[in-house]
């Protein structure tokens, strides 16, 4: 049995989009659920704004790779869900929902069920339940892992464009690193489990950004040349751990 | 050798227009289903007449005694007297509202078991051997004993078909409970639901279908449990009247008090379909095809 993470160590000032790449199983997801306070660790702690984290904290939201939406609720309620949770009156949660659904550009589905909805559109509906409760700190564990990669890059390009207003700290799980570097202010690589921080790196590229930068972009390729071999090491590592040790 | 062409070009029919190349199409599709529609329908009519042909034929003929069997027309005709009679309302009102009673009762008794084992679990292991032992009885067989116990009213008809109908609905709550998607379970935990919160705005709302399937089910059970204690012994009800009827060689009321029971039955399972297809939300409502 070994440890999601060790040796661990990791700050994230206010604001800023952090994001972490790493093979799978690496612990990123333990990562996240601890700040979420879904998790607590054994050894060392969790500081939100210099308090330990003891339970979910009202100001960060987690959202997951599987939208997680509910089948018998629509597209509008769905949204409403977290704000239900957090016992806000139903005429402002009314306003939020229409307000974010129209941000995502849903508002013609408000009033649909999911299931009639396509994978990119309920990603959205995601997007809209989450940043509706205005966090402060926002997960994300993969959440554009399993859309086609042309709804992947408009769901980007709109996040970047919603989280710009929302101006809330984002710690983004992906294992793409290319995803990673094009979305973070700063990515941070991990090892292979037990996960430790092998690399951190600031991003030092203007926004607002667009998706086209993968391609014109050459600071964007010189990251990726930088960290695409540790992480295929890590990659393998965690394949292999025979060799590793 | 392998070169490979898909053209549209060499078709010697040619829509040039692709409007009516759909419009087409969807009469084409159309047409289908109204072919297979109306096959379902001669199929349907044709098997009636076929059944009802053969009983009449079997019975003009006395291949078997018409004694036994009556004949179509004579039971239509006990139909319509017996739907005259005052007594045959008062059984049919006596045996529906025990039927009734036992699936409310039933229901609510079976849901809250079921959320009770699903929320103790040791409880639900424990148990377990008890309710599966309990299930494979055959249900009816406690009639004659409550009779006994409760005399030959309403009770004695309701505590048979509750048994039936609470276990159906014990073990579909607590199958449905259980398969809550694990997902939304975390959502709602990363937002800090309450433990309530999250029973009544997850897991009650998930296990739904599966609770109403069970609903649907029980209503058609509760009819039987009724009916068969009644059979047994009873002072009022269709199935007190029809072992009347047949223990006195009154075969075509017979086979006319069976067509009131179905008919009752269809009622009630028409009602539970109804809340059924209300609770699906629209993913049963497409992919049924009634």
């Amino acid at each position: 049995m070994v440890p999601a993470l060790w040796d661990f160590d990791l700050e994230i000032p206010a604001g800023q989009f952090l994001t972490i790449v790493g093979p799978s199983g690496c612990g990123k997801t333990t990562l996240l659920a601890m700040v979420g306070g879904l998790v607590f660790p054994r050894q060392g702690e969790v500081l939100l704004d210099g308090r330990a984290v003891t339970g979910p904290p009202a100001e960060v939201a987690y959202m997951l790779a599987r939208d997680a939406l509910m089948p018998w609720r629509t597209a509008r309620q769905n949204v409403e869900f977290g704000l239900e949770i957090r016992g806000q009156s139903r005429d402002l949660r009314r306003q939020k929902s229409a307000e974010w659904l129209d941000r995502v550009g849903l508002t013609a589905f408000a009033d649909s069920k999911i299931n009639e909805l396509s994978q990119g559109m309920r990603q959205r509906v995601a997007i809209a339940r989450t940043l509706a409760l205005e966090p402060r700190c926002l997960l994300m564990d993969e959440p554009f892992a399993a859309l086609d990669a042309q709804t992947r890059m408009l769901l980007q390009q709109e996040f970047l464009r919603l989280w710009e207003r929302v101006n809330a700290t984002v710690i983004f799980v992906t294992h793409d690193l290319g995803e990673a570097i094009l979305l973070g202010d700063r990515v941070v690589l991990v090892s292979h489990r037990p996960g430790r921080v092998v690399a951190d790196v600031a991003v030092a590229i203007p926004r607002p950004r667009t998706t086209e930068i993968e391609l014109d972009d050459p600071n964007f390729r010189r990251y990726h040349r930088l960290l695409s071999g540790q992480l295929k090491t890590e990659v393998r590592a965690q394949l292999s751990p025979a060799e590793d040790e | 050798m392998g070169t490979v062409r898909v053209t549209q070009a060499t078709s010697a029919a040619r829509t040039a227009d692709l409007q009516t190349f759909e419009a087409s199409i969807r009469a084409e599709m159309r047409t289908m289903r109204r072919r297979y529609e109306a096959t379902a329908w001669t199929v349907r009519i044709a098997a009636l007449l076929v059944v009802l042909g053969g009983w009449e034929f079997l019975s003009a003929t006395n291949i078997i005694k018409a004694f036994y069997i009556s004949d179509p027309i004579s039971v239509a005709v006990s139909l319509i007297n017996v739907l005259g009679q005052g007594a045959t309302w008062y059984n049919l009102w006596q045996t529906l509202v025990a039927a009734a009673i036992s699936l409310a009762v039933g229901s609510i008794l079976g849901v809250a078991g079921g959320v009770a084992l699903w929320r103790v679990s040791v409880l639900a292991r424990a148990f377990n051997p008890y309710i599966t032992l309990f299930n494979a009885l055959p249900r009816p067989a406690l009639a004659p004993l409550f009779i006994m116990w409760f005399g030959l009213g309403v009770t004695a008809k309701v505590f048979v078909a509750v048994t039936i109908v609470f276990f159906l609905l014990l073990v579909n709550t607590m199958a449905g409970l259980s398969n809550v998607d694990p997902d939304i379970l975390a959502l709602a935990n990363s937002l800090g639901a309450s433990r309530l919160q999250r029973f009544l705005l997850v897991e009650i709302p998930s296990a739904l279908p599966s609770i109403v399937a069970g609903l649907r089910l029980g209503a058609v059970y509760s009819v039987l449990g009724v009916v068969v204690s009644e059979m047994v012994a009873s002072y009022y009800g269709l199935g007190q009247m029809l072992v009347k009827a047949t223990n006195g060689f009154q075969v075509s009321m017979s086979f006319a008090i069976l067509v009131l029971m179905a008919a009752m039955a269809v009622v009630l399972d028409v009602g539970a379909w109804l809340l059924q297809r209300h609770v699906q939300q629209g993913e049963e409502s497409r992919a049924s095809l009634r």
